[in-house]
């Protein structure tokens, strides 16, 4: 009987395992050590894309069919039940290299958290000197729409025959969107993102003229020719300077060929290149934090954009159309409730209704706009956690603890200084504004920091070098302590060193040792050490706790690889992962 | 407690079904959201002062207060003054009107607790609120329009008939049939009119113009926001010592700054194009030792810019 019950138990085990587990998540020394993704190789002209260019539909998709079939899906729900009793392992991003980062690609380019640009470099951002819009000659409008994404504008062709998308502010809150637009393109470049170039521009009115060709979009979206007529109405409605020039934000026609936009699910089944879904990518994903950072609420399909490029071949992904950014809804300022719930937030309505409508949600508290020209942008009520898109976006819907450390990296590498030159670069008339942007960008990025490197061991750029000779020493960086969000400056490290296994168990090499300094010393001499590492398919694992108290609190750990490299007779790095 | 009640069950289904409502308009619209530039409400801070406990509360005087408080809020929020498209042209002449607040429904809400202004009272004193609700630091208010009374247009011509402001006000001028004297750095070849003021302390000046008039049709929304002056303060010898900046669409602004005790001069301007935009009709707020547009600039405002790709 008794023998009975424990192969029932095991049984149940053994399915509730090949249920729950699963090995989607390599460990760092089986990743591959690239730092450039092999995307660039020519391949024959993809289809244009067309799905996500429904930006209605997308919406209603994503926040109705895409969460319910998420939830009727059995694998999801188990595995998301498997997690949250610490059965399984999340699914983590299946681009990431065997030290956690994200390899340069067409997507994303390590820049500014990896090697920091200067202040100029942050300002300028993509945008060239020469490639700004002439305002020497005439401005040609080629084409224009009622509305573009809810503003107001038109394209137009300078003197050196490029084109540009123009934008306007709307009427109550004059330089909000242009300069949410300017601003958030400049973070996202420097993050690492493709973005289009984007230039601050005074238009007078009757620098514009009407191309031959020009098509317009009215009401009901009824293509016909362009008048005159068309870009006044356009041009009556914004808001003016007394001298009655106009102020636009001009973005340049990207270069290639539109192939529309990347879903934030799935694959593009004629990109070659394209071998993982894109929900799974860490700089979609970690893009949750940039976003919640910069308040981008509108990261919906339909604002970013695939571009081919007919010379090299290949296609690059851009993030476009920042108006939703800051404190900017396109041509309205921000309700308090987006970046707090989804446009249709099934959850929220279902934890109000139980709560029968006593529960007040802390951004239902009245709260005044200091500046019609930043609009609704705060960082009292907001928690990097809780915030949200207007609608649900696949990417952020799988962001793990590592990939929203990776994205607090990106977003605490910019400096207080950093953050001042770039809100500069949105030209608020108003210096009171521009303070108070950069404010709460600062506070935003602080209260991301605090967070998720608190859940992470942030240690850091790791590195080794000889110690005394014949000694190693494993040197790195407490993030945390570097960027102010430590609890203090001095904290201790306890670290052991194992035999690393995939299957199995970890056989100690050294035991727990602590350190006070962000150095470990391996004394190469030491025998096991040296005996483990001479064989070279052994890999042995750092493991690094830090605590800030009397040690009787420790992080998860951080776990360093070494091998030993054959050809060089040197011990190396083979990755890197971390416990969350 | 604080806010709104938040959802309850009713309002999942009223939710549900003004999504469906929305998604059938954009669907058949083709997403045709439009800016929305009329504000019909404004918040601003409840008014409130401090009082001993034997004194009581200057009720009347608050609520004028409150009142103009809310005419300024309404002003610098871009409250518009509709001229709708399809009445012009129109036999009648139409009256002019302005932006006015328009009173609580129900009054005020006199109170001597609320929330925050209290603490800034001493120990021995209490006090004294206006609110639109008891439990709240910021009150509402709904901006509507009044007819114009043609004897209450002010403005100067030129400097030595700049017309006199003596006190916290708001006044109504028009550049209708102005001339243009005011030759400023800007080069705005406009109409402008001039108004003086003296002061023999140091005072922290607000000043404001707004231009409220915006051309609307039923039919297809916004036609047209309002015109945009330009508004200078000028020192006693003409020097510029501020220009004003956009706002709102037609609010122009000077930043809230103290002055040393003189003389000064305002200039509401404008160029001939902005000008032919309006009807040259104005409010002017002019405030002296008051909060309603913020804090003061600091001196370090002075911005060193990194040199950026840019065409301005």
């Amino acid at each position: 009987m008794h023998n009975r019950t424990i192969a029932i138990h095991m049984l149940w085990s053994a399915i509730l395992l090949s249920m729950f587990g699963g090995c989607y998540s390599q460990p760092g020394p089986q990743r591959p050590t690239v730092w450039e993704a092999d995307d660039r190789r020519p391949i024959p002209e993809p289809q244009e894309e067309t799905e996500g260019q429904w930006a209605l539909w997308d919406g209603a998709d994503k926040m109705i069919f895409y969460r319910v079939g998420q939830f009727l899906n059995v694998g999801h729900s188990f595995r998301a039940i498997g997690t949250w009793v610490g059965l399984a392992d999340s699914l983590e991003a299946q681009n990431v290299n065997a030290f956690d980062d994200v390899p340069d690609s067409t997507w994303f380019i390590n820049r500014h958290h990896v090697n920091r640009l200067s202040q100029n470099a942050l300002a300028r951002g993509t945008t060239k000197e020469q490639s700004a819009p002439d305002m020497g000659g005439p401005w040609e409008a080629i084409s224009g729409k009622e509305s573009l994404g809810s503003t107001p504008g038109f394209v137009i062709r300078d003197r050196k025959n490029d084109l540009y998308l123009l934008k306007f502010d709307p009427p109550l809150h004059p330089e909000m969107t242009t300069a949410s637009e300017v601003i958030s393109s400049r973070f996202l470049h420097a993050a690492g993102y493709n973005v289009p170039e984007h230039y601050l521009v005074e238009v007078d009115p009757s620098r514009i003229t009407v191309g031959e060709q020009a098509k317009f979009r009215g009401r009901y979206h009824v293509p016909r020719s362009m008048t005159q007529d068309d870009i006044q109405a356009i041009l009556e409605r914004i808001p003016h300077r007394p001298d009655g020039t106009l102020r636009a934000m001009a973005s340049k026609f990207l270069p290639g060929i539109p192939k529309g936009p990347f879903l934030y699910v799935g694959q593009r089944l004629d990109d070659p290149h394209d071998r993982i879904r894109h929900e799974n990518r860490r700089e979609l994903r970690g893009f949750r934090i940039i976003a919640a950072f910069l308040n981008h609420t509108d990261t919906k399909a339909a604002n970013a954009l695939d571009m081919y490029d007919p010379d090299a071949r290949y296609l690059r992904h851009y993030l476009i159309d920042f108006s939703s950014t800051l404190g900017a809804d396109n041509a309205d300022p921000q309700l308090t409730r987006y970046g707090n719930e989804y446009f249709l937030d099934l959850g929220a309505i279902g934890r109000s209704s139980a709560e029968a409508g006593f529960y007040v949600k802390p951004w239902e508290v009245p709260l005044r706009m200091e500046f019609p020209s930043v609009g609704y942008f705060e960082s009292k009520y907001f928690d990097p956690v809780r915030w949200r898109p207007t609608y649900p976006n696949p990417a952020f819907l799988r962001t793990t603890l590592r990939d929203a450390y990776w994205g607090a990296k990106v977003v605490t590498s910019f400096t207080d200084q950093d953050i001042d030159t770039i809100v500069q670069t949105g030209e608020f008339t108003d210096p009171r504004a521009e303070r108070y942007v950069a404010d709460v960008l600062k506070a935003r990025r602080d209260k991301i920091g605090r967070h998720y490197f608190s859940l992470v061991n942030p240690l850091d750029n790791f590195r080794l070098t000889e110690h005394d000779g014949t000694n190693l020493a494993l040197k790195f960086e407490n993030l945390a302590v570097l960027r102010g969000y430590a609890p203090h400056d001095t904290p201790t490290y306890r670290y052991r060193v194992t035999r690393f296994v995939k299957f199995g168990i970890d056989s100690e090499v050294l035991p727990p040792q602590l350190v006070h300094e962000p150095t470990i010393v391996i004394p190469n001499g030491f025998t096991v050490v040296e005996q483990a590492l001479a064989s070279d398919d052994v890999i042995l694992a750092v493991e690094i706790q830090t605590s800030y108290g009397d040690g009787t609190r420790w992080s998860p750990r951080t776990i360093v690889y070494l091998r030993f490299d054959a050809k060089t007779k040197q011990v190396q790095l083979a990755g890197l992962d971390r416990e969350s | 407690m604080y806010g709104r009640a938040g959802s309850s069950t009713s309002f999942f289904f009223a939710r549900l079904g003004t999504i469906a409502l929305l998604l059938g308009c954009f669907g058949v619209m083709g997403c045709e959201i439009r800016p929305k530039p009329f504000l019909h409400t404004v918040e601003y801070d409840s008014i409130s002062t401090c009082r001993d406990g034997s004194t009581p509360c200057s009720w009347e005087r608050s609520e004028q207060e409150a009142e103009f408080s809310a005419l300024v809020n309404c002003l610098l929020a871009g409250a518009n003054v509709l001229e709708i498209q399809e009445q012009q042209g129109h036999a009648s002449p139409p009256v002019r009107r302005i932006v006015a607040p328009v009173p609580p429904r129900f009054g005020y809400h006199h109170g001597s607790t609320i929330l925050g202004v209290s603490d800034r009272c001493s120990e021995n004193s209490n006090a004294c609120s206006v609110s639109s609700r008891h439990d709240r630091s910021l009150t509402w208010a709904s901006c509507g329009t009044r007819n114009l009374d043609e004897e209450e247009l002010k403005g100067g011509d030129d400097l030595p008939q700049a017309h006199r402001l003596d006190h916290t006000d708001v006044v109504t001028g028009s550049l209708a049939d102005a001339t243009d004297d005011y030759a400023g750095p800007d080069g705005l070849d406009g109409p402008d009119h001039w108004y003086r003021f003296t002061i023999t302390e140091r005072t922290r000046i607000e000043v404001a113009v707004a231009a409220n008039r915006a051309l609307w049709s039923g039919v297809v929304g916004l036609v047209q926001s309002a015109w945009q002056p330009a508004l200078s303060l000028l020192s006693a010898d003409g020097t510029q010592l501020q220009q004003g900046y956009v706002f709102r669409a037609g609010v122009t602004a000077l930043f809230p700054t103290e002055i040393e005790p003189g003389t000064y001069y305002l200039v509401v301007d404008s160029s001939i194009r902005e000008w032919k935009r309006g009807d040259g009709l104005y409010r002017l707020y002019m405030g002296f030792n008051r909060h309603l547009m913020g804090s003061s600039l600091r001196p370090s405002s002075s911005r060193i810019r990194p040199k950026v790709a840019g065409v301005k």
